[in-house]
Parts: structure tokens; C-alpha cells; sequence
């Protein structure tokens, strides 16, 4: 450990020691007197602080007068070494230094006497004999031989020496420093309690008591780990005593650099376990304001500017002006500190005061960071969120960003920060590959995250992906939660049924029990089991009576009750229901218990209770998810009491607001509920016209128009109304039209799916191509399988082969990936459809044809595919499983022209080709008896090519070809 | 001291204060160091301050006197007056009730000469507000600063944010938990609430020296204490004892006593292992400090509590 001494005994009675040897007789004239050459060395320390150079000059001058030094000057000469002593001292030569000064106390004492120069015996002590034991003493401190220089310094104190000759505070505090570092603590504590206590007796300069006091402070964190605790005790005993003697001014710790050397010595401290007394420590540190202000208080007592404390105080102000002032690494340390010691609210004060307060500190980005970490640990989540995103917005790419954002997004997650965990965990797994470590909570708060905010489809392969690659995380129980729970949204009931089932099993304790048993209660009344239904509301409200879903559970007990048209009682649960959810502000809830309410009294047609509760609902909860539900629910009565027209135009204000808000789910529904009453009302042409003028339509809503425009498609597609307009097709191609001129943006996938099938379906491929597109490229699945259908079709049907290289995979991923049942059939054959386009026999057979024909229920083409399949057997030189294809074309599906007259000759020619013509002649003939008559309108020719080779077999069989025509066909 | 603004200072005491010596028989006279133009600065005996100039001595006794016109006076410098450096040793040494008693009896000898910029007066009257609050003697610190205004006391612009905080000390004394809050909510940086990232749970003090954020944050830490928003008050006592280091030992100990008292009464204590953990630093890091002096009612919390075993199918906290 290196020890700082003060330089404050370099002592200026060298200059008060004037040299007057005189000279040697033998001297000549012109030779350089001694005096002189002290002297000169003597003005080189004192007043230049030129060591190297006096140094130089005291080894001139024993050079010269050194030989003989006893002889010619008796005792005083030892002033010389230990002036070189001094010089080697303060150039830190602290060996050579004692040398020197040793030579001066055991060769020069005071009694020696010169032989010569009787004339001279004034002056003849040697003034520093005493004094270079202390500087013996000291150089051994320098080089840490802290035994060696206590001993020294007992000497030197046994040799009396006169109080001008020393500082008796120096001496005793290098003494307790001495002890310190030489591990006894107890014993150089007491010294420099001693010193401290009798501070003015001894003159003791504070920061030399300071130097010591750091020394000590050093002391404390190097004692043994059983000594801690009774370090620590008297540490603070020592403090309690002290703490005030001890205090500098701020501007002296800091020029003395004693705010830095606490500060390590703290750390130290908090090193070696003694956390408590090092933050009590850090306590003397002063902030840099306070040493600017203590140098202008300083500044005020010069009537003139002080241009040194001027530049003083612009160096304080430009350190705090910089950001990375020393209060900044003392608050960091205390909060190691305190968080070392298990106090998280004071670290987490300090990373919060910090993050506020040092803007421009260089280590900003881990204050940030742990700011946001401490905040967790306390569960402040607000401020969670602030420190947490403001690193995110000032580093988004640091070393810290991940884990910031890790420790962020869990919090927001679990605080129903929705919305923001999106982005978060979106950012967080960019780039990562599915299963792996790091994805595991972003892959977690992002399907949760989908699935609270009721985005269910896309939810559901976000979900489903983090239940199958992360069986291990620690967040599995609400994963498989949200896996089950988005299922009932998705009204997939049967499996919802048994994900839930299954939760139940493996976590009866869960926390999210209530929430499980109110969706397999949903999922029981999807599927029709109404009692099971009411049987798992019943445990609900036994198990959790404080349920936040309780008010949900009611409503459904109430739809179960309403379904069974057990009207009393539904009533009852409904009102306790919507009582309940009003009390707790679910008004969600709150307004569907009233709007069933409504349905209960309009099925009893109790008119006006049903009016009562309309009217309730309308003031209570406009806007509402339910209120097109209500209105359509509402009409009998609303008829019933004269107000239906006002119900109408209530529905098309609705419409709007729906339209202005882009809801598009309720505004499919209300449009839906809209066309039908207005339709049958008004009839299907007024209702058209109705939807083509739309009352106060924004000018700007393209997304209203859309819908407009496809509920005037939906009704003119309608099978019931084809006999209602003049110009059907007419219309029906205008209404595409006006949905094909609004922006992409704004449709919907149904909407876009729809004009591309229409496309399609009207023969223009290219044109519905990017419809499909569109609707591929969105996050939202939906509907995306039909439009990869779409696309697979287009491209399967196109000349370029690369198109139908993509086509194939296209067709794969429907099979593989999407797996719709409705669309496996089509896949199937069109897939077979290209691979056989492009000769690729087997594989067609392999991957397509084969399933197909093996499914008896796929009905739509079957003379094609078995008629492909022969074609591929055939090419693949596999006779007989070629004639069983054609068989089955042309047997079964004789009628179809363009497959059985090729199935029939290629069967014929096969047969011939094995040799059994007899057969291959009575095929030909059978085939020509049903379809010779008719024309070949495909490429094949295949009656023709049937006739050819009819001829040729009958001549080969003697056979007359003609006339065994009309025989079989008489 | 620049020169107008001393000549300012000048004018307006005399034009409060009328004849210095009238008020102020009872106190030893007071010693200014005058730089007059052209003149070396020299030391006189200050008598009264009015219209026509400073009326001073070079002797004590007050004779012969002299009248130096306020233009002809670069500089004035008060001396501190008898017993200040008692005062002052006594406010080191942490003795803050002699130490108030004694700045307020120079705040009252030399009141004359309050309204000069941070004239002995003045500043007895900054150490002796300063001194009650760290007593705790938070009635007095109201009437010593009502006194303070009476007299025009003048500081200078480093005095003037803490005189205003020791404005909201009062409150204390008078249990005006809301009146409190409010006059705290003036030092506090606006929350925003516009952009996208949200505002911290409390408002963060505007930029101070650490010892005045500590002073807010323990009285925004009382007020809350009091109108049991207890989690607000837990962080605000942190505050205290950290951001300025603990260097005020009486408030560093009266916070941590804040928030020992409200972890005991924190509805989680009884099996949340992190606010067990918290209790028990704080009550060893007490005990360290203050010399084994925790109050009873917190010795459970020095038995370190029991970590929790973690399992691997724990559900995360909702």
C-alpha cells in the first residue's frame, strides 16, 4: 500500500544554517569556498526546488572538501549529506537518501572537532545530527519498512530533540501511520485519536492529520475477515469522536485530492464487507458546489480580482459543467453499497436521482439500466417504464439495450402494457431464430400481448409457437393459459376444450384458475353442453366469489338460461350480472347483461320493458360494441312501439361512427344487421341503391365506402335476389369496380380475397394476382390460405415454368403449413396438375395424384386425376397400373369426353403392345359403340386415332370391323 | 461586493433603518473593513448608517466619529461580531439548540444591519433558521424566519433556495400535510405527459444542491407519511438518507426511522421477501450508524429473513 506522506518537514532551517567553515589554509585564492557552494546548493532548494541541480552541487562540494571533511571541518561537514540527503529524498531516491542521511548522524557528530582550523571552532556542530534520524526514520516509511521506521522514529524521539529541530504532529502522526500500515490498526488508531485530541497543543496541520486519517481508513479494509466486525465497531467509535476535528474545507479535500482517496478507500471498505461504515464515509466527501462556493466565499475577502482562484473555481465549475463530477462515482458507490447490504430502495433513490440529475455522465447507460432494474425490484412500475424507455429512445443499440429491454417488457407485460410490449418484443427477437433462449420472453409477451388486446388471430401461431418451443420457460403456465384462452375467442371450442381440460390437471393451484373455468365454461356452452356449462360457472363462483370475471360468468349463466328460454331466471342473473359489473366499472360487461336483458324481453315481447332497457342502454353505453347487437335485437320492439325508423337511422349513424373509427369487425355486423332489415323492408333494389348513396358518408373514408360496397355485393350475389335486378352482371361489375378503385390499404383481407376470386373466377389471372398479394403480405393470417390458393392457381396456370415451380411450392405450403381442410383437396389436384404439366411422373403420382384417387371423397375431379395418373404410369413404363388408371376414367366417367376417349385408346394400345389384341380390339369396340358417332374436340384425337386402330386390329384378327359395330349395337 | 450593489444596500438600509446605534445599544459594536476611493482599505467602528453616509469610529467608544458619504465607499466588509465563531463552533459541533439560540440573539443585536446583503445579521439569521430545523424545533423555525422578515433580512442569491425550503419546514410544525405538498410541488420538475415515454412515478426535484433535494425529499417523504400514500413516502425517505449521502446525520436518522416505520406497516412485510430483506438492511445499517440505538419496535427486523426457494414452474407475479 503506498503511503502519501506531506512534505511539510522539508525544512527550511537549511537556509537558517549558514555554512561559515572558512576556509582550508591550504586553499588557494581562486578555489571555491564551501560556504559559498553550500549556499548555492542551499538557494537551489529552497528557493528553485531544484534537486537534480543542488544535488549536483553537494557532490561537487564532497568531491572537492569530502577526503579530508572530518579533519578540515569536524562535525559540521555532516550538514552536507544530509543537504544531500534532502535532494535524494525529494527525487524519491529514498535508499540513497537514508545512506546520506546516516552518514550524517554516525559519522558527524557533534563531537567530533576538526584537527586544523582552530580559528574556526564557531559554527562547528552539526545542526541536522539529531534531524537526519528522523529523515532516516522517514525514508524507511517511504519505502514501506514500516517496523524499521517505527524503530527510527523511537530513536530519533530518545535523542530529545528540541522542538525547533521538528514537528512533534508530523512525528507522531508518521509514527500512527506507520502502525497502520504495518497492520497494527488498533495501535495507530489510538495514536491518531491521541493527535487529533491534542491537535492544538501540537499545531497539528488538518491536512496532515487528514493524510493520516486515510491512511487509517486503508487500514480498516485490510484487516483480517475476523476482525470485521470489531474493525467496524471501533471505526465508528473512532468517527463518532472525530468525524468533526477531522472536517476539512470542501476546496481543501479537494485540492488535496482527499475526496478521491476517501472515495477508494470506501470502495475498499465495500469490499471487504464493511458496507455500512464506507457509506458513512462517503458522507465526507463534498460535492463540487461546495467547493466552488467555498472558493468564492474565499474570493470575497480579496478586495481586488484573485485571478488564481478565479482559474481555481473555473476549473470546479467546468468539472461540473463536464457531468462527471466526483459526487457522481461517490452516489454509484453508495448505491453499491446500500444494494450490497439489501437496501434496494436506497440504491434504487440514488439510480433514480442519478438518471435525473447527471445527464451527461459517461457511465448514463448502466444508470439508466439499473435505475429501471432497481425500479423493478421495488415494483414501481411506472418508473419502470420511464427509465426503461428513455434508455431504449437514447441507446437503442448498446450492449445493455437487450437486457433493458428484457427486464422492461416483462414489467410492462405483467402491468397490461399491451400496446407497448408489441414493439418491445418485436425489436427483441428480430434476427433471433425461433427456440432459441433469448426469444423466450419476447416470443411470450408478444403472443400474450396479441391475445389481451383481442387480436386472436394472430395470436393463436404466436402462442402456439412459444408452447412448442419453449416447454421449459418460466412463463409456460400462463402460456399454455393464452394458447387455450385464444382458442375460445377463435371459437375453437373442441380444442380449446382440452388444452383447458389439460391446464386444469397440471396446475390446479393456478392464479389463473378463474379465468380457466370462465372459458371452459365458454367452450362447454360453444359446444351445446349447457349444463356442463352451468356446472363450471358453479365452481367458479364457489372457488373465486371475488373473481373479476364473476360478472362475466353471470351473463353466460344467463345466455345458458336464455337459450333453454328460462326467461325468469335469466332475468334474475342478468340484472345480478349488470349490477355487479356497473359496481366494478366493467362496462363492457355491464352493457351486454343490459342488451341481453333487452333480447329477454323482446323474446317474451314485453314491449315496453324492452323499451325501458333500450333507452337505458343508449344512454348509458353509446358507441358500445353491443349497440348494433341491441338495435337489430331491439327492432320488434322498437316496431312494435312506432320507433323502428328511428332505429334505422340510428343503425346508420352507427355505421358512420363505425366506419370513422375503423372498427371493422362491428361494422361488418352492423352493415350485415342493416341489409337485412332495410331489405326487408324497402325489397333488394332499394336496398342496393340505398348502400350506393349512403347517407352523410365522409368524403375520405375509403374503408366505409369498401364495406358499403360489399354489402351491395353480398346482396347482389345473393342466390335469392337474381331474379330482382334487371342488369345483375351489370351491377354486380360495377360494384367490383368501385371496390377496385378504392385503396389497397383500406380492404380488408376479405375484401381483397374476394375481388381477387372474382378475378379469377372472370378469367383475368394477372389482374387478381396482386390482390392475393396484398393480402399475403399482411401480418394478419387471415384468409391468407385462400389467397395463397389464389396464387398457387394463377402461377400453376401460366406457361412460365418458373411460375410453376412456385406454383408446386405454393401448393406445398397449403398442404403442409396451412392445412385448411376445405383447401387440401384443390391443393392436392393442382399440385398433381403442374407436376404433370411439367413431366414430372412420378412425383405427381408420389405427392399428389395417388392421395387424391385415394380419397373417395374428394369428388370434383376424379376422371382428370385418374386419368393423369395413368398417363404418368404410362411414361414411367408400368403397363398394367396405367390400364387400371384408364379403367377407372373410363368406366365410371364415360361422359367425360376429353378424359375417357384417351383413357380408352391409351388402354387399347397398351393392351395391343402386350400382346392381347383380342382385348385391345373389344376395348376399341366397346369405345367406339358409346362415343364413335361424336367429334374429337380435344388434341388428342383420341376417336380417331380408336378408329385407326380398330382397323388395323381387325385385319390383324381377320375381323370385320364394320359390321362388329352394328352387330353390337344391335 | 460589486459597488452599485453596495451602494444600493447601503441606501436602502438607511432608508429602513434610520440610526444605527439607537438599536443596537445592547450589542458590542460592530467592525467594518471600508475601502474608501482612493483611499487603502481601513477598519472602523460602524455607529449608524443614514441618508448622509456611514457614521464610524476607528475606535471602539465611538470617539472621534466620522461620516463617510455612501459615494465614497468602494467597499464595506462587516467583521463577524463577538460570538459568532462560538455560534459557529457549536452549529459544527452539532449542538444546534445553543447554536439557534446563539445566531438568533446576533440576529437580534445587530438587526439594524439586517437588510445589508448578508450582513452578520443576516446570515445569524440564516444559521439560527437553519440550526431549529436541525434541532427539530420546527416551530421556531416559522417564527425566526417571520422575525427574519420583519427586519429585511437581505441574502444573497446562494441563500435564497434554502431560505424558501425552510419555508416548508414550517409546515411541519403546523401538521399542514396538503399545505405542505404543495408548497413541495413549487421545487418539483413538471411530469410530461405528451410523448411517448411516460413520466416516473413522483416528480424529480429541479437540479440542487444534494442537501436541499434531502431536506425536499424528507418533507414530501412526512407529508406522504401522513395522507398514507406510504409506498411514495418509503422511496422519498430513501432519498433522503442517499442523495446527500447521509452527510445530515439528524436527517439522515429520521429518515431511516421514516421508513423502518412504514415497512412495518407495509402490507407485504409478512411474507415479501424483498421488503423483508429491505426492513433488515435498513435496521442493521441503523444500528451500525447510530450506535446500536434502534427503538424497540424494530428489533424483529434485525433477524435476517429466510430467501424463498425458487421453483421452476413458478408463475411470474401478475
Amino acid at each position: 500500500m503506498k503511503h502519501r506522506m506531506t512534505k511539510r518537514l522539508l525544512v527550511s532551517v537549511i537556509a537558517s544554517c549558514s555554512f561559515a567553515l572558512g576556509q582550508a589554509t591550504t586553499v588557494s585564492a581562486q578555489a571555491p569556498d564551501v560556504g559559498e557552494l553550500y549556499n548555492k546548493a542551499v538557494q537551489l532548494v529552497e528557493r528553485d526546488k531544484n534537486y537534480a541541480a543542488a544535488l549536483k552541487e553537494t557532490n561537487d562540494i564532497i568531491d572537492r572538501f569530502g577526503q579530508h571533511a572530518k579533519e578540515d571541518f569536524g562535525a559540521t561537514f555532516g550538514t552536507i549529506y544530509y543537504l544531500k540527503g534532502i535532494c535524494l529524498f525529494n527525487l524519491k531516491q529514498y535508499g540513497d537518501a537514508f545512506v546520506e542521511f546516516e552518514r550524517c548522524h554516525k559519522e558527524f557528530p557533534n563531537t567530533l572537532r576538526p584537527d586544523r582550523n582552530a580559528s574556526t571552532r564557531a559554527n562547528v556542530n552539526n545542526a541536522h545530527w539529531r534531524r537526519s534520524v528522523f529523515y532516516m526514520a522517514a525514508c524507511r516509511q517511504r519505502e514501506e519498512s514500516w517496523g524499521e521506521a517505527i524503530k527510527i522514529y523511537d530513536q530519533f524521539k530518545a535523542l530529545n530533540p528540541e522542538r525547533g529541530e521538528y514537528d512533534p504532529a508530523t512525528l507522531e502522526l508518521n509514527v500512527a501511520t506507520c502502525y497502520i500500515n504495518a497492520g497494527n490498526i488498533k495501535h495507530g488508531q489510538a495514536l491518531l485519536d491521541s493527535v487529533i485530541k491534542r491537535r492544538g497543543e501540537l499545531r497539528a496541520k488538518p491536512a496532515a492529520v487528514f493524510t493520516a486519517f486515510v491512511a487509517l481508513v486503508n487500514g480498516w479494509s485490510e484487516v483480517p475477515a475476523e476482525s470485521i466486525e470489531s474493525t467496524v465497531k471501533s471505526a465508528h467509535a473512532f468517527l463518532d469522536q472525530n468525524i468533526d476535528a477531522l472536517r476539512l474545507s470542501a476546496y481543501d479535500m479537494a485540492r488535496y485530492k482527499f475526496n478521491w482517496q476517501i472515495y477508494q478507500g470506501c470502495r475498499g471498505l465495500g469490499n471487504t464487507g464493511m458496507e455500512g461504515l464506507g457509506w458513512r464515509l462517503l458522507g465526507i466527501v463534498p460535492e463540487t458546489i461546495r467547493v466552488v462556493k467555498d472558493l468564492q466565499a474565499r474570493k470575497q475577502a480579496f478586495t481586488s480580482t484573485n485571478d488564481k482562484l478565479e482559474a481555481e473555481i473555473a476549473v470546479y465549475e467546468k468539472e461540473i459543467s463536464d457531468g462527471n463530477p466526483i459526487e457522481l462515482f461517490v452516489l454509484l458507490e453508495e448505491a453499491r453499497l446500500l444494494e450490497l447490504r439489501g437496501d434496494t430502495w436506497g440504491s434504487f433513490a440514488i439510480y433514480d436521482h442519478l438518471a435525473v440529475n447527471f445527464p451527461k455522465a459517461k457511465s448514463r447507460p448502466e444508470i439508466l439500466y439499473n435505475a429501471t432494474r432497481t425500479a423493478a425490484v421495488i415494483r414501481d412500475m411506472v418508473t419502470v417504464q420511464h427509465h426503461g424507455l428513455t434508455f431504449l429512445s437514447e441507446y437503442p443499440n448498446h450492449k445493455l439495450t437487450e437486457a433493458v429491454s428484457a427486464l422492461l417488457l416483462e414489467q410492462l407485460f405483467f402491468n397490461g402494457e399491451y400496446e407497448k410490449c408489441l414493439g418491445i418484443a418485436a425489436d427483441l427477437r428480430r434476427g433471433k431464430e425461433p427456440g432459441a433462449p433469448e426469444r423466450d420472453l419476447p416470443d411470450f409477451a408478444y403472443g400474450g400481448s396479441l391475445f389481451y388486446l383481442g387480436r386472436y388471430g394472430e395470436a393463436q401461431p404466436e402462442v402456439d409457437l412459444h408452447v412448442e418451443k419453449y416447454p421449459g420457460s418460466r412463463f409456460r403456465e400462463h402460456s399454455l393459459y393464452h394458447q387455450a384462452g385464444n382458442l375460445v375467442k377463435l371459437f375453437k371450442y373442441p380444442r380449446a376444450a382440452r388444452l383447458l381440460d389439460d391446464f386444469m390437471e397440471k396446475y390446479p393451484e393456478s392464479i389463473l384458475m378463474d379465468l380457466v373455468l370462465y372459458d371452459r365454461a365458454t367452450a362447454h356452452y360453444g359446444m351445446d353442453q349447457l349444463e356442463s356449462c352451468v356446472k363450471v360457472i358453479g365452481q367458479l363462483k364457489d372457488r373465486f366469489p371475488n373473481s373479476a370475471v364473476f360478472d362475466r360468468a353471470l351473463v353466460l349463466e344467463g345466455d345458458v338460461f336464455q337459450l333453454k328460454e328460462e326467461f325468469n331466471s335469466a332475468r334474475k342473473v342478468y340484472a345480478e350480472a349488470r349490477a355487479m359489473a356497473v359496481d366494478q366499472r366493467h362496462d363492457e360487461t355491464a352493457a351486454n347483461a343490459l342488451f341481453q336483458m333487452i333480447a329477454v324481453e323482446v323474446a317474451q315481447e314485453k314491449w315496453d320493458a324492452a323499451i325501458k332497457f333500450y333507452d337505458e342502454f343508449m344512454a348509458a353505453y353509446p358507441g358500445s360494441y353491443f349497440e348494433p347487437n341491441v338495435i337489430v335485437s331491439a327492432m320488434p320492439a322498437l316496431e312494435a312501439k312506432g320507433r323502428a325508423d328511428v332505429a334505422l337511422g340510428k343503425l346508420e349513424e352507427i355505421i358512420i361512427v363505425l366506419g370513422e373509427r375503423r372498427d371493422v369487425s362491428q361494422l361488418e355486423r352492423a352493415l350485415a344487421s342493416y341489409a337485412r332489415i332495410y331489405g326487408e323492408k324497402n325489397g333488394a333494389e332499394a336496398l342496393v341503391r340505398r348502400l350506393e348513396k349512403f347517407p352523410n358518408v365522409p368524403v375520405r373514408n375509403d374503408l366505409l365506402r369498401a364495406w358499403l360496397a360489399v354489402t351491395r355485393l353480398n346482396v347482389l350475389e345473393d342466390d335469392a335476389n337474381k331474379k330482382k335486378f334487371k342488369n345483375l352482371d351489370a351491377e354486380i361489375k360495377v360494384a367490383y369496380a368501385d371496390l377496385k378503385a378504392l385503396p389497397m390499404d383500406d380492404l380488408s383481407n376479405y375484401i381483397l380475397t374476394k375481388i381477387g376470386q372474382n378475378l379469377l373466377k372472370g378469367g383475368e389471372p394477372l389482374e387478381a394476382l396482386p390482390w392475393f398479394d396484398a393480402v399475403r403480405a399482411r401480418p394478419n393470417p387471415e384468409l391468407r390460405d385462400i389467397a395463397t390458393m389464389g396464387v398457387a392457381q394463377i402461377k400453376a396456370n401460366s406457361k412460365s415454368s418458373a411460375m410453376n415451380a412456385e406454383a408446386i411450392d405454393l401448393f406445398r405450403e397449403i398442404i403442409e403449413v396451412y392445412k385448411t381442410p376445405s383447401l387440401i383437396p384443390e391443393a392436392v389436384l393442382g399440385l398433381g396438375r403442374v407436376l404433370f404439366k411439367q413431366d414430372k411422373w412420378k412425383a405427381a403420382l408420389d405427392d399428389a395424384l395417388v392421395q387424391y384417387i385415394e380419397n373417395k371423397n374428394w369428388g370434383q375431379a376424379r376422371a382428370e386425376v385418374s386419368w393423369m395418373a395413368g398417363r404418368c404410369y404410362e411414361e414411367l413404363g408400368k403397363g398394367d397400373e396405367a390400364m387400371h388408371a384408364y379403367l377407372n376414367v373410363y368406366l365410371p366417367y364415360t361422359s367425360q369426353i376429353q378424359y375417357s376417349a384417351d383413357a380408352y385408346y391409351r388402354a387399347a394400345s397398351l393392351m395391343q403392345k402386350s400382346g392381347k389384341k383380342d382385348q385391345a380390339y373389344k376395348t376399341l369396340t366397346d369405345m367406339l359403340l358409346r362415343m364413335g358417332h361424336l367429334q374429337d374436340s380435344d388434341k388428342t384425337r383420341s376417336i380417331a386415332k380408336a378408329r385407326d386402330l380398330h382397323l388395323t386390329l381387325a385385319r390383324e384378327l381377320g375381323k370385320n370391323a364394320e359390321e362388329d359395330l352394328k352387330r353390337e349395337k344391335e | 461586493m460589486n459597488t452599485m450593489r453596495l451602494i444600493l444596500s447601503l441606501l436602502a438600509a438607511a432608508a429602513m433603518i434610520g440610526i444605527f446605534s439607537q438599536s443596537a445599544q445592547s450589542a458590542d459594536p460592530l467592525l467594518a473593513q471600508i475601502k474608501v476611493k482612493k483611499r487603502a482599505s481601513d477598519n472602523y467602528y460602524i455607529l449608524a448608517v443614514d441618508s448622509k453616509g456611514v457614521h464610524c469610529s476607528k475606535n471602539a467608544n465611538g470617539n472621534p466619529k466620522t461620516v463617510i458619504p455612501l459615494s465614497q465607499i468602494d467597499n464595506l466588509q462587516f467583521r463577524m461580531p463577538l460570538g459568532w465563531e462560538d455560534a459557529m463552533a457549536l452549529q459544527q459541533a452539532r449542538q444546534y439548540e445553543k447554536a439557534a439560540a446563539a445566531f438568533a440573539a446576533i440576529a437580534k443585536d445587530y438587526a439594524a444591519i439586517a437588510p445589508f446583503v448578508d450582513s452578520p445579521s443576516a446570515l445569524a439569521s440564516y444559521w439560527a433558521i437553519d440550526a431549529y430545523r436541525r434541532s427539530g424545533n420546527y416551530k421556531e423555525v416559522n417564527q425566526e424566519r417571520v422575525r427574519a422578515m420583519a427586519r429585511n433580512v437581505s441574502l444573497s442569491e446562494r441563500y435564497k433556495d434554502e431560505m424558501e425550503i425552510f419555508r416548508a419546514w414550517g409546515h411541519i410544525g403546523s401538521q399542514a400535510w396538503k399545505e405542505l405538498l404543495l408548497v413541495v410541488n413549487d421545487w418539483e420538475l413538471p411530469l410530461s405527459t405528451s410523448g411517448k415515454i411516460p413520466p416516473p412515478a413522483t416528480p424529480p426535484f429541479k437540479p440542487l444542491p444534494a442537501n436541499l433535494v434531502s431536506q425536499l425529499a424528507f418533507l414530501r417523504a412526512t407529508a406522504n407519511e401522513h395522507l398514507k400514500n406510504d409506498a411514495l413516502a418509503l422511496v422519498d425517505y430513501a432519498r433522503v438518507y442517499t442523495v446527500d449521502a447521509g452527510r445530515e446525520e439528524g436527517l439522515t436518522r429520521l429518515s431511516m426511522l421514516g421508513a423502518l416505520r412504514l415497512l412495518k406497516r407495509h402490507p407485504e412485510i409478512s411474507f415479501q421477501y424483498t421488503v423483508q430483506k429491505q426492513a433488515h438492511a435498513l435496521a442493521v445499517l441503523f444500528n451500525e450508524r447510530f450506535q446500536n440505538s434502534l427503538p424497540k419496535e424494530f428489533d424483529s427486523f434485525l433477524t435476517p429473513p429466510v430467501m424463498p426457494e425458487t421453483s421452476a414452474d413458478a408463475a411470474p407475479e401478475k
